[in-house]
């Protein structure tokens, strides 16, 4: 029971992890990205690119990720985001769905189909006890990366001139654009920050297991059950979501592990059904 | 204006992206008098995609083998070859089956790579009286809970037989005798779980039937230490096997002998694994060391996988045998236009392919010839590589056995 609990808060940071940039972009640009899981694993396919490619673990080339990551997020913002937003609340979603499957099939001709794994070396193998619980070391690094990233977005918009503008901007559109917020490298800013986090969430799904070009579907949907349950566009209420469903999953799966993935989905609806519009 | 998003709006705008699919160009082709037609139907996209990886070169070897056509009781029939991709949907490989049954007008349909692929296009070939072959999936799920076939064949291993082989290889080795069944919720998991619990003299714990895709082990590997598993036999998709094998190792979970069906055919995920490979026993129903050879162009299992110039797959044998079966089926009827002669004349096809002997007058059911299931345990070889080393041939002796087998403690 104790050891399902903190397992399944582990494996809800990861979900966080991913959701969390998920939940920015909607939040301030109302943008529902499809294309956020194939993002995710575009970052994972990064690292085994560069990590082989320089021969460096791959955790030594997280930091060279990142920055390009931002860089394809302002770019896919201000070539073809920002066009989409402007054409009402369906063109971004059917536009992301169309990057999606793009993604997916550069991916097949340019890697193939073959599942892939980032090798973390002796550590992402390594584990503890502790009261009897085994811990693995990789999920408690899951879980701190997330605390950490969703704790630096926090201060930086909740401190930061940058993050009075997001939060400007998010309220309203257009008077933040009347009172001399410039728009666009706010909404480049978010992208840029939105993709990156995804790519190191697309890392750690690489260490701890496989992907291959269509692994971006089962990522989003649980990304998107932790932003829908934890309230849309709040970025620690993505954490709890999160949590909940790790620990969900965990609990159903000490009774019948037949139901686990399945109670994380019900959950999800009977959120949907008790409380569907955000207070 | 603004507006407050809502969840609905949002689930909305989510579900009209869902309907949004694409649809991918047909092809048309002309059909020929007397041309004889090879339909085929594999998953070369999607999640399946690493089954159909050879079939270029698969395809390649036939078609230089058959490039003057086919002689036939003094006759010459030129072979052309109609390739449809399943996109690994079995909705998709009904509908490219009726394809080329209606449009293409194809003699034979050849059907290759798990029940999503073999079932539904052997249903659609029975519907319209077309001879099929099919391969690669267990016997069992081809034939239960279908009519008995008639027009449609199969040519494989089963699952029953499969776990036979393994409980051997586990009574090889000193153990507690108490099996951990990684078993998920699909076809291949529930039949490994009923023939493991009905065989006696084993105790089993269960991991219970988990969904695939499942990322999170760490319940199971607690049930599987609770009982004291010394024996783990799973019968997972690649990407969970690895992702549960990465949790065992964390949380030290390391049985004696570890047998995993489906998840470890590819070379692929024994790199995806790397030192947690070695040892894993797997099931071999086609390797590049089985003495046969092609009876389209004689070659040797062992020329032929060399000729790929990748690391061979096992699928590549049996999709080579399917194209073997096919001209052997077309030879023995009267008529090779004929579908229903060359239907019948499947069933009294008794030969040696590169994938081994193929009997479809003696199987296990009606339409089905069972081919033998071997064990291998993946090694480092010397550059670095996993290979799949033969360590039980109980079912076919001819094929040589390459090592000992070595429990993992």
């Amino acid at each position: 029971m104790i050891a399902a609990l903190v397992q399944g808060v582990l494996v809800g940071g990861t979900y966080a992890l991913v959701a969390c940039g998920l939940s920015l972009a909607f939040g301030v640009m109302r943008l529902v990205n499809i294309a956020h899981g194939d993002l995710a694993v575009c970052g994972a396919y990064l690292a085994l690119v560069v990590a082989t490619g320089l021969g460096v673990p791959v955790l030594a080339a997280v930091p060279l990720i990142l920055p390009l990551a931002f860089g394809v997020g302002v770019v896919l913002q201000l070539v073809l985001f920002e066009r989409a937003l402007r054409g009402g609340v369906l063109a971004p979603v059917l536009v992301t769905f169309g990057l999606s499957v793009l993604i997916q099939n550069l991916l097949v001709t340019g890697a193939s189909a073959n599942p892939r794994s980032l090798d973390g070396g002796a550590f992402a193998l390594a584990g503890f006890e502790a009261g009897g619980v085994a811990v693995s070391w990789l999920r408690v690094a899951g879980f701190a990366v997330a605390v950490v990233v969703l704790g630096s977005l926090h201060l930086v918009l909740a401190r930061t001139g940058f993050g009075r503008r997001v939060r400007a901007t998010a309220d309203d559109l257009e008077a933040a654009r009347l009172a001399g917020v410039r728009v666009r490298p706010v909404f480049a800013g978010v992208a840029g920050i939105s993709v990156a986090t995804a790519a190191l969430a697309g890392v750690f799904q690489g260490l701890m297991s496989t992907f291959d070009p269509y692994a971006g579907g089962l990522i989003l949907i649980f990304a998107f059950e932790a932003v829908v349950i934890g309230g849309l566009g709040s970025l620690w209420g993505t954490l709890g979501g999160g949590i909940v469903l790790g620990v969900t999953q965990q609990l159903v799966a000490l009774w019948d592990v037949r139901f686990a993935v399945l109670a994380v989905h019900v959950l999800f609806f009977v959120v949907l059904v008790v409380r569907p519009v955000r207070p | 204006m603004t507006y407050h998003p809502t969840r609905r709006m949002f689930l909305g705008a989510l579900g009209i992206a869902s309907i949004a699919g694409c649809s991918a160009g047909l092809r048309e082709s002309s059909g020929g008098g007397q041309t004889l037609k090879i339909g085929y139907v594999s998953p070369r996209t999607g999640p399946l995609a690493v089954f159909g990886e050879s079939d270029d070169y698969v395809l390649g070897k036939v078609r230089t083998a058959l490039s003057k056509g086919l002689s036939i009781g003094g006759r010459t029939y030129p072979v052309e070859i109609v390739v449809k991709d399943t996109q690994s949907s079995a909705a998709r490989a009904a509908e490219v089956a009726g394809e080329l049954i209606q449009r293409d007008k194809v003699d034979i349909v050849l059907a290759t790579s798990t029940p999503d692929t073999t079932n539904p296009v052997s249903d659609q070939c029975e519907a319209a009286k077309v001879p099929c072959v099919a391969t690669i999936c267990p016997w069992e799920i081809w034939a239960d809970g279908r009519p008995a076939p008639t027009y449609s064949y199969l040519h494989f291993i089963g699952t029953q037989q499969e776990v036979e082989v393994f409980a051997g290889l586990w009574a090889r080795a000193d153990t507690n005798q108490v099996v951990g069944g990684l078993w998920p919720n699909d076809t291949d998991g529930e039949l490994y779980r009923r023939f493991v619990t009905a065989k006696t003299g084993w105790k089993v714990v269960d991991s219970g039937a988990y969904e695939d895709g499942t990322q999170d082990y760490t319940s199971i590997l607690a049930a599987f230490a609770g009982g004291e598993a010394e024996i783990l036999q799973a019968a997972p998709i690649p990407p969970d096997w690895v992702t549960f094998w990465r949790q065992a190792a964390q949380n030290r979970f390391r049985p004696k002998i570890v047998s995993v069906a489906k998840a470890m055919l590819f070379p692929s995920v024994a790199e995806t694994l790397g030192e947690l490979a070695e040892g894993l026993v797997a099931p071999v129903w086609w390797s590049s060391a089985f003495p046969y050879r092609s009876s389209l162009d004689g070659s040797t299992a062992r020329e032929f996988a060399d000729g790929y110039g990748r690391q061979w797959t096992p699928p590549m044998g049996f999709n080579h045998a399917l194209f073997e079966i096919a001209v052997a089926a077309f030879k023995a009827a009267a008529d090779p236009k004929d579908h229903a002669a060359v239907a019948a004349a499947i069933g009294t096809l008794k030969g040696e392919a590169i994938s081994g002997r193929y009997d479809f007058t003696a199987g296990p059911s009606k339409n089905v010839s069972l081919a033998p299931d071997l064990l291998g345990q993946w090694r480092r070889n010397t550059s670095g590589k996993y290979d799949l080393v033969i360590v039980d041939n109980t079912l076919d002796p001819t094929i040589p056995v390459q090592g000992e087998f070595t429990p993992l403690r």
